[in-house]
């Protein structure tokens, strides 16, 4: 039996990147290539490059180069910087 | 622009020019100035030696966006040193366009032991009988205040937490739809006020009427550039309005540094039922207001306005500072017991922070359970009535964790942690060691910075430049929320100071107004007894592990020491 070629991740969306179209949306299910990176993954999900995020894999701190596995979950959380 | 002085115990009523070493100065840095010149730095807090001032930062009144915060300052009875507590709502601007620079509060109480209110227009000032208005919640104060003077008043005043001397009370100002729930909240200067017998201020300045500008076009050219990056930037032109600053809730939580059950973790496993996103959509949902200024001209908005299950108005406004220490702090995972929790402490006039910290402390000895937001809500209704364990959980975490025989206190200098764990974020554990003001997170925090929050290198750093532009923003009266903005664009603060007075700053205007701010605060701490000891974060933090980070506060004691030198 061949290898699966792609795998499912799921991205989370947090604050203004949850509001898409008019609509609030807070998660995307995506198949990607299998090796593909965190960055392959905001690509495909259209983040718009001028808000400014943290990155979590599985609720971990991770970078854009990060190498997703199967079943991983990102989560993009704009930063503020008061409270 | 005058100074204002009132005499609690004489009736005394006096305007006076501002002393040419006070026109440099403003809101946090005129407090500093202020407590140097005039208060005994022993002094008893809560005695008659110790005075409070109102002074606006020095570009407020002109009704531009996040720049209208009043300070209150004194001795504080939480930390025995320096306290400026800025605030937003309307009184700033109002005692700008009633021409004060600043109103100091003296003496008291009363010798008959009666309650006063201070009334102030452009006509001048006079204490009148606070009468039936002592005893009561802030609600019903700003009501019957309102009745009695108009709805277009300024109001500041004190709630039973300050009558009764809590020393987590604070001062509470009026916002722009006459909801008296913006504090000065931290350190317990409402109970210096509750110790004169002082209920309230009015603020009587109905009609616009702005401080001069020296350089109008000058200053409306900086405004407008600075507007521009306000209304454009994803932070302050869609994030603050939509989610407030309650959008930190996922970020803290990421990052490691939530405070949860007592500062034990700094991941709350719940964190998504109490986040933005969550408060957001359920207040919504039943017909809430985001998008809430609490100063007229804000165009930021990060207020709301959070409604009940019953889709009527609970409180205004919740926010993160809130959340994290009454919501993960407390293990409570219900938007609305945190909301009720919220309204309580606002009709109450209290911090949040220190309250939030000192029900923490109360479930180490298992006064509480963690989780159980009905028993929290108990304890919330002993403060309101005053029963002996309330006045222990309303004179702060310090406090409580002494009666209650708890080591695991998270203060510096007596006054609590705010939402940020030091352990998970070491330049802002450096801010809450070093600051004079105590444990304060709007006194430098570095929570944004693109750095490895768990290593102690490089926090003093990041540390000292957002400790020097806080003092400066704090003295012009500039909003955390609006700082972001002057950050883009660090030529617009000296360009507005600029074009309002006729100065002639440089570059680096604001970073040495901070800096001439936090020595004079240093060096009253000094006169008041205070050492490098005292600019330490707790030392059970420094030995327990954070979880899930397993980090501990390691900044180097030497290293804190130094980071005012030079």
């Amino acid at each position: 039996m061949d290898e699966p070629e792609t795998m499912a991740v799921t991205v989370r969306l947090l604050s203004i990147l949850r509001h898409r179209d008019g609509a609030i949306v807070d998660q995307l299910h995506l198949q990607l290539p299998l090796g593909s990176q965190a960055s392959d993954a905001l690509r495909a999900a259209e983040i718009p490059s001028q808000v400014e995020f943290i990155l979590t894999v599985n609720g971990e701190l991770a970078h854009e180069g990060v190498t997703l596995n199967q079943g991983d979950q990102i989560s993009l959380i704009p930063i503020i910087a008061g409270g | 622009m005058q100074i204002l002085r009132v005499n609690l115990t004489t009736n005394a009523v006096l305007y006076k020019d501002v002393p040419e070493s006070w026109r440099a100065y403003g809101g946090r840095a005129l407090v500093a100035r202020f407590l140097l010149d005039e208060v005994p730095p022993t002094c008893e807090p809560l005695g008659p030696r110790n005075k409070l001032i109102w002074a606006p930062g020095l570009l407020v009144g002109h009704m531009l966006s996040s720049v209208d915060r009043i300070s209150v300052g004194g001795k504080s009875p939480l930390t025995g040193g320096v306290k400026e507590a800025n605030a937003g709502g309307t009184t700033g601007m109002k005692m700008a366009w009633l021409g004060l620079h600043a109103l100091i509060i003296e003496g008291g109480p009363p010798a008959d032991g009666s309650w006063k209110i201070l009334y102030i227009d452009a006509e001048g000032a006079r204490l009148e009988p606070a009468g039936d208005l002592v005893g009561l919640g802030l609600k019903e104060t700003g009501e019957r205040l309102t009745e009695r003077y108009g709805s277009k008043i300024g109001i500041s005043a004190i709630g039973p937490a300050g009558e009764r001397l809590y020393r987590s009370a604070g001062v509470t100002h009026m916002d722009a739809d006459l909801n008296l729930t913006r504090l000065s909240a931290r350190g317990g200067l409402g109970a210096v006020m509750g110790s004169k017998h002082l209920k309230a201020i009015i603020f009587d300045q109905p009609r616009a009427n702005r401080p001069p500008v020296v350089d109008e076009q000058r200053f409306k050219d900086a405004s407008r550039a600075y507007l521009k990056i306000l209304r454009e930037h994803p932070q302050t032109g869609q994030i603050y309005p939509t989610y407030g600053t309650a959008g930190m809730v996922e970020l803290c939580n990421a990052v490691g540094a939530l405070p949860t059950r007592n500062f034990s973790a700094g991941r709350f496993e719940a964190a998504d039922r109490i986040s933005g996103e969550a408060i957001h959509d359920l207040n919504l949902a039943r017909g809430g207001q985001i998008a809430h200024a609490c100063m007229p001209g804000c165009i930021i908005k990060c207020s709301n306005i959070y409604f009940g299950p019953d889709g009527k108005p609970l409180v205004t406004p919740l926010e993160y500072e809130t959340i994290g220490l009454m919501g993960s702090n407390l293990g409570i995972d219900d938007p609305d017991v945190i909301a009720r929790m919220n309204d309580i402490a606002n009709d109450m006039g209290m911090d949040t922070i220190d309250t939030g910290a000192a029900l923490g402390v109360a479930a180490e000895v298992g006064l509480l359970a963690f989780g159980d937001g009905e028993r929290a809500l108990v304890l919330m209704e002993e403060v309101k009535t005053g029963t002996p364990l309330g006045r222990i959980l309303g004179n702060g975490a310090a406090l409580a964790g002494q009666v209650l025989g708890v080591t695991r206190v998270p203060v510096v200098k007596g006054q609590a942690i705010s939402a940020y764990d030091p352990r998970g974020t070491k330049g802002t554990g450096v801010t809450y060691a070093t600051s004079p003001q105590g444990a304060d997170h709007t006194n430098g925090l570095t929570i944004r910075a693109d750095v490895d929050h768990t290593d102690p290198k490089g926090k003093v750093e990041l540390s000292r430049p957002a400790q020097l532009n806080m003092g400066g923003y704090d003295s012009l009266g500039v909003c955390l929320m609006g700082t972001f903005a002057f950050g883009v664009d660090p030529t617009l603060i000296p360009e507005l100071v600029n074009g309002r007075y006729g100065w002639d700053m440089e570059p680096d205007y604001l970073q040495q107004l901070g800096l001439e701010c936090i020595r004079m605060e240093r060096e009253f701490n000094r006169r008041a007894g205070f050492t490098a000891a005292d600019d330490r974060i707790p030392e059970w933090m420094t030995v327990e592990p954070l979880s899930p980070l397993n980090s501990v506060f390691d900044v180097p004691d030497e290293e804190l020491d130094a980071i005012f030198d030079g």
